[in-house]
């Protein structure tokens, strides 16, 4: 384990460089003279790279299980159709007009979030009607709700007014800008639950990867496994998605490199996703922030410009390797 | 008698200055058609910060931006210790955060002509220009009533129309409801789509020539030919508009900031409406 010690240091680099990277260059220091300097210190930058470290981390441990539930590499945090609902009960919100908070909360993310579970209810309620709630069900019950969902918002944003298109729009986007940590609290919960139910049943997920069958031969329960990895992943997911809006690629580039770089086994595989996903995000928000500053581009954006080449250069020299070893 | 006034004037001497310090001098807006009612109203020179995509006056070319219109930065605008931010109704998910900042907001209403009037009003009582931007609404609100008077009788069906492809693939109208019909009712017209149930509904070529306008007034981005565009309409020569020449393209980059400037096309969209080149 202590080989990969670089992981951590290059977190807390890239976490602390965040932090301190201003709009106008670095920050004179972590703890600024200017009293301006602080307030947007305090109140803004440690927040959001706080809410993009925790979001990053969760979407990447989802991400990694999901695709070993599925023994699928394309399956990623939103397969099952949990931003898709979140982004329907949000969608919902803005256009029936209402504005509402609740201590603090947003009403579209109390929205969102009913519809984040939504999309769980309805995916396990097909998947438990088939026998031993099989992976295949749940996958296709997960891509079509996604399907179904998007089309009702596409419909709503279609008849909307200009107002309600652009908000939708806007939340469609993502994005982890935010004020003062009272939305970090609110991930903070989903996020540190779900991530420490995927790690303690990392090894389990090895024996789900190589199949159900040997799995089973081994001792798991596999149906309880899997109602675990799917309640876990679904509901974390689901509480970031109401908060960040729909950010994609972290999900699904994360636990491939980790599995280029590390192996697949899940006991280092999982710390890995939690730790890169996290470094991730916050890396590629500080981009969107900064390159045509105080101009921002939504960090989904970012993820997919510098996940995706960065991802495919990954495959190259991963094949090449193997084929150097074959 | 005279302690009387001394009390007054005490009075008046401790007012004063607290009605001074309400007033905003650090102003930040959040969307164009917010800027150019801030300038019309008197407001102007205190603005201190606008988005990217203000443009108009050209003044504000020059000043700090805080981003996107729904994108701002919240670092930026904490840099620049506004007292007041105005915002419109597509800021409803933006506000929240800028009032955990604790910054005062003032939210306008863009969405009808009425509304582009009365927000001019508004930014003056905030802002203590009160008779100057009365003065301005008035003045808008008088263009209006004549753009209003000079419509006559009859009143032709429009189509009202944007962001097509060159086939008429696309293409956007404008249903009642939206402030492009208040712009047709207001210039005489009538709306050749009659149901609001969809704001801004996609038309296919079938439809227009179902719809058989008597006027088609097309709004364009800037930088786009009017008159090519105008051309493109000849392949719909069974709709009685491009029959008869009635069709009229309008460029501008104003014509999408929903401001005191789009208020004013009523005036020449009235004339258009009426015939008048």
């Amino acid at each position: 384990m202590l080989k990969h010690a670089w992981l951590p240091i290059v977190a807390v680099i890239t976490v602390a460089g965040a932090v301190a990277l201003g709009p106008r260059g670095a920050m004179s220091s972590l703890m600024p003279d200017d009293p301006i300097e602080a307030r947007i210190l305090s109140e803004v930058r440690i927040p959001r790279v706080t809410l993009g470290f925790l979001a990053g981390a969760a979407l990447a441990t989802a991400g990694m299980a999901f695709q070993a539930l599925f023994r699928n590499a394309l399956a990623t945090p939103y397969t099952l159709g949990v931003s898709a609902g979140a982004s329907l009960g949000a969608a919902i919100y803005v256009h029936l007009g209402i504005t509402a908070s609740l201590a603090g909360i947003p009403g579209y993310s109390f929205a969102a979030l009913g519809g984040a579970l939504l999309a769980i209810a309805l995916v396990y309620a097909v998947a438990r009607v088939t026998y031993g709630f099989s992976s295949s069900t749940l996958l296709l019950a997960g891509v079509a709700i996604s399907f179904l969902f998007t089309s009702v918002i596409l419909a709503i944003q279609y008849i909307g007014d200009v107002t309600t298109s652009f908000r939708i729009g806007r939340w469609l986007l993502g994005g982890l800008e935010v004020v003062g940590f009272l939305p970090v609290i609110h991930v903070l919960p989903f996020a540190v639950v779900g991530i420490a139910i995927l790690l303690a049943i990392s090894r389990d997920l090895d024996l789900l990867v190589v199949g159900e069958e040997s799995a089973a031969s081994r001792g798991v329960s596999v149906t309880t496994v899997k109602k675990l990895i799917f309640a876990a992943a679904s509901l974390m997911v689901g509480g970031v998605v109401a908060t960040c809006g729909p950010i994609g690629f972290v999900g699904l580039v994360v636990p491939h490199i980790g599995r280029l770089v590390l192996g697949p086994k899940h006991r280092t595989l999982a710390p890995f996703s939690v730790l890169a996903g996290g470094t991730f995000l916050v890396a590629c928000d500080a981009v969107g922030r900064t390159v045509v500053a105080p101009i921002e581009i939504p960090v989904g954006i970012i993820t997919a410009l510098i996940g995706g080449p960065f991802f495919l250069a990954m495959l190259v020299q991963g094949h090449t390797r193997q084929r150097l070893r074959g | 008698m005279r302690r009387l006034l001394l009390i007054a004037l005490v009075w008046a001497a401790a007012w004063t200055p607290t009605a001074a310090q309400d007033m905003p001098r650090r102003i930040v807006s959040l969307a164009p058609s917010v800027t150019e009612v801030l300038y019309e109203a008197g407001a102007g020179s205190r603005v201190v910060g606008v988005t990217s995509y203000c443009l108009f006056p050209r003044e504000v070319l020059a000043l700090p931006k805080v981003g996107g219109y729904l994108t701002p930065s919240y670092e930026a605008l904490v840099a620049l210790q506004p007292d007041l931010v105005v915002t419109l109704a597509e800021h409803a998910d933006v506000e929240p955060k800028i009032r955990a900042l604790g910054i005062p907001i003032l939210r306008l209403d863009h969405r009808s002509l009425d509304g582009i009037v009365r927000s001019i009003e508004q930014v003056g009582e905030r802002c203590g220009t009160a008779p100057r931007a009365k003065q301005a609404a008035d003045a808008l609100r008088q263009t209006l009533a004549g753009a209003k008077r000079s419509a006559g009788g009859a009143r032709p069906r429009v189509l009202i129309c944007f962001g097509r492809a060159e086939d008429f693939r696309r293409l956007t109208a404008a249903a009642p409801g939206t402030i492009h019909d208040d712009l047709i009712t207001q210039a005489g017209g009538v709306n050749v789509l009659a149901s609001p149930a969809i704001a801004y509904p996609t038309l296919s070529a079938e439809g227009i020539m179902r719809l058989d306008p008597d006027v088609v007034i097309e709004f364009s981005s800037g930088g786009t030919d009017a008159a090519a565009l105008r051309r493109q309409w000849n392949r719909l020569d069974s709709v009685r508009a491009v029959r008869n020449g009635r069709v009229y393209v309008f460029t501008g980059e104003f014509l999408s900031v929903p401001g005191p400037r789009f208020a004013r096309v009523a005036e020449t969209i009235a004339r258009s409406i009426r015939g008048e080149r």
